[in-house]
């Protein structure tokens, strides 16, 4: 009974476990690329930057918190098709997307910013204007907030489910 | 069903909320007192991130309640109702306590010096750890309770 209740949660468990692995290395890896873009604005850590830093964080944090659901469907569906390869093989496909599309979108939100503000925001960041980093911390986390279902239903759609004869 | 399914999440919500917050109480009180304004934002994250766990975890509460009652075993779905509380508490409790690790390893720095300084960068690192890992794993540890359920 105690084996068969193991086995039958296996799929939950090595999801959660992909989950918290690929986390770490999904947040540390946008961290150092954002650490390292925003170094270079000035060797000074001021609150402006803070606040920008912890704003693409949070940012990168909702995209793949939305796409999570996806990656869990993804796993268990290919799990119990008794597939583990292509199981692990999407999870990691689907994280890589989603830290490529955000890496994409931050850079681009510099050149959103830079539109909406009319200011050299490299300059601006560098003599701690706070509401300009506020502005763009605004703009990254409401821009992802709404981008993230539209984003979780196209990466569904790469997942085979049977069609269904209704 | 609805109003003792509130009378529950009331009762057990304040539970979990009194419980949160005296165990991070006594762990912020032990790197300082009083708290400056960075332990304070860090301290009203964790309990949000705690809420956020405790939200999901209702969700599903509510569900499982709603199976026992038309099933008319009250008793037992309270008993598993706080059962899973109680497994929400412990999971965010895993959570906080492995982020303060994960930042001691990533940022190689004393976390606990950082926060005394006031540092906001670590302190709003870990607290952008925090809610994304509650976020992110909440779901998937309801899927894995709920398999455990219908398995036992």
């Amino acid at each position: 009974m105690k084996i068969i209740i193991k086995l039958e949660a296996m799929k939950e468990i090595l999801n959660i476990l992909l989950l918290l692995v690929l986390g770490i290395f999904y947040m540390v890896i946008i961290a150092k690329i954002i650490g390292n873009y925003l170094s270079t604005f000035g060797s000074v850590k001021n609150n402006a930057i803070t606040v920008l830093y912890i704003a693409a964080l949070a940012a990168s944090g909702i995209i793949l918190i939305d796409i999570s659901k996806v990656i869990t469907d993804a796993f268990i569906f290919f799990y119990e098709q008794k597939s583990v390869f292509k199981a692990i093989a999407f999870t990691l496909g689907y994280f890589l997307g989603a830290g490529v599309f955000y890496i994409g979108f931050f850079f681009l939100s510099f050149i959103i910013t830079s539109r909406l503000t009319k200011e050299n925001e490299k300059e601006a960041i560098k003599n701690n204007n706070v509401e300009l980093a506020l502005v763009h911390g605004a703009l990254l986390i409401v821009i992802s907030l709404l981008v993230g279902p539209a984003l979780t239903s196209w990466a569904a759609s790469f997942i085979p489910y049977p069609d269904l004869p209704f | 069903m609805n109003f003792l399914f509130f009378v529950l999440i009331f009762i057990f919500g304040i539970l979990f909320y009194v419980l949160t917050y005296s165990l991070l109480k006594r762990h912020f009180h032990a790197i300082m007192f009083p708290l400056n304004p960075a332990a304070k934002l860090f301290l009203a994250s964790i309990l949000l991130g705690f809420g956020i766990a405790l939200y999901h975890f209702c969700a599903f509460g509510y569900k499982l309640f709603d199976m026992f009652y038309t099933n008319h075993k009250v008793l037992q779905g309270v008993a598993f109702f706080a059962l899973l509380i109680f497994l929400c508490f412990c999971f965010c409790v895993l959570i906080f306590r492995f982020v303060l690790v994960t930042s001691k390893v990533l940022f190689r720095e004393n976390e606990k010096a950082e926060l005394i300084k006031g540092n906001l960068i670590i302190g709003g690192m870990q607290i952008v750890l925090f809610l994304f890992f509650i976020s992110l794993l909440s779901e998937p540890v309801i899927q894995l309770i709920g398999s455990i359920l219908s398995n036992g």
